[in-house]
């Protein structure tokens, strides 16, 4: 139970769209640095703490800073091979990577606008059912 | 980053989205420099204009934040330009100026057609960076919609 | 955590409609029967640490040390939401108390 479960829950996702976003612009900022691979970032919720125990063996594994909630762990990977790399190493696609951040983009406005109707519902209960 | 940002926000993105914007212009930069001597025979030096290839580098991340993702993203930064030394072309021309004793005049290292597609290229990341821009705007105002 | 806090002032506000049950689940129960003035008091409590931890993101955020958007909009939104059902709730009392007073004798 918990008025606020299903916002806290929709504030932690959007922690994770927008960590994700600021890998990915930051991926088409490196569409010409030499030998650069593009990130992403997964996020896997996950049950007890004891498989957090065995995530952190891997350097490539973060623990969410919103851990507490729902138990989400975002992981930082490179993206694999994406097809072609350039003679200098760059694996950075234009495309792929414009493709990403407008669809990431589309996930953080929706989740933000079910918050903003979330919590001004509850904003009308708590009003006896008048608005303002 | 420049900036003392401790977690990754909006702002953060929009600092790493204008980077790469910088460096794109500094790259359509030293192409127009490329394309504008692409004939140019004799320079300040007496020599045949050499072209010049931008070089990236990723500046240090975030010094000591806690933030993991934060770590693990940098700046990009036009740290300077590297001359191509391989030889431009030999035209034989015994009449111009810049002829060297067989009569044949050394001219710059420049594609044109090369430093196009280049500056194509160029063009299409820094329009790229605008719409990341863009993006993070739409965010942040969908962020801001919720104290509403 | 604000989500802890408004659930226990909902907690807080339902015990109001069974006065015999001495026992309040809130967090921070240490006396025995609730009186209308703690249950009261703690909803009250909870608002404005709920408040203060607003501020401290509004802070935060205009100080330019955070640039957490829509952390600091819901903290914002939370906190509100959680003054305006203590204001709702102290109405309806008063409005049940009047009513009393006006039954009586």
């Amino acid at each position: 139970m918990g008025l606020l479960d299903g916002v806290e829950q929709l504030r932690a996702t959007l922690d994770y769209h927008l960590a994700r976003h600021n890998l990915l612009v930051a991926n088409l900022a490196h569409a010409e640095t030499p030998g650069f691979r593009p990130l992403d970032l997964e996020r896997t919720a996950f049950e007890g703490q004891l498989h957090a125990a065995l995530e952190t063996t891997d350097p490539g594994h973060v623990a969410s800073p919103h851990a507490s909630v729902g138990g989400e762990t975002w992981r930082v990977v490179q993206d694999p091979a994406p097809g072609s790399t350039g003679t200098d190493g760059n694996g950075v696609g234009l495309d792929s990577q414009a493709v990403k951040i407008a669809s990431n983009q589309l996930r953080y406005d929706t989740i933000a606008s079910l918050v903003q109707n979330q919590l001004a519902d509850l904003e009308w209960a708590a009003n006896d059912g008048k608005s303002g | 980053m420049s900036k003392p940002f401790s977690v990754s926000g909006v702002f953060s993105a929009m600092e790493v989205s204008a980077s790469g914007l910088t460096a794109e212009r500094g790259r359509m930069n030293v192409i127009a420099s490329n394309l504008a001597n692409a004939r140019t025979t004799h320079g300040a030096d007496g020599k045949p204009y050499q072209r010049l290839d931008p070089v990236f580098t990723a500046t240090e991340a975030a010094p000591g934040s806690f933030d993991p993702v934060l770590r693990n993203i940098r700046e990009v930064e036009l740290s300077g330009v590297r001359t191509d030394n391989t030889p431009g072309e030999l035209v034989y021309d015994p009449g111009h100026p810049d002829a060297n004793a067989q009569g044949y005049v050394q001219y710059p290292n420049v594609n044109v057609v090369t430093e196009m597609v280049n500056l194509m290229t160029a063009s299409r990341a820094y329009e790229a960076g605008v719409t990341s821009i863009e993006s993070l705007k739409s965010m942040a105002r969908s962020a801001l919609k919720i104290g509403q | 955590m604000s989500v802890s806090r408004v659930d226990s002032l909902t907690l807080s506000v339902s015990e109001l409609a069974r006065p015999t049950e001495p026992s309040l689940a809130g967090p921070s129960e240490t006396e025995g029967p609730s009186t209308f003035e703690s249950v009261l008091g703690q909803a009250i409590d909870q608002v404005s640490s709920m408040n203060a931890t607003a501020s401290q993101k509004i802070d935060a955020l205009a100080s330019g040390a955070v640039d957490d958007l829509h952390g600091t909009m819901i903290s914002m939104k939370e906190a509100d939401i959680a003054v305006k059902l203590v204001g709702t709730v102290r109405n309806k009392i008063l409005d049940a108390f009047q009513e009393l007073w006006r039954t009586s004798v």
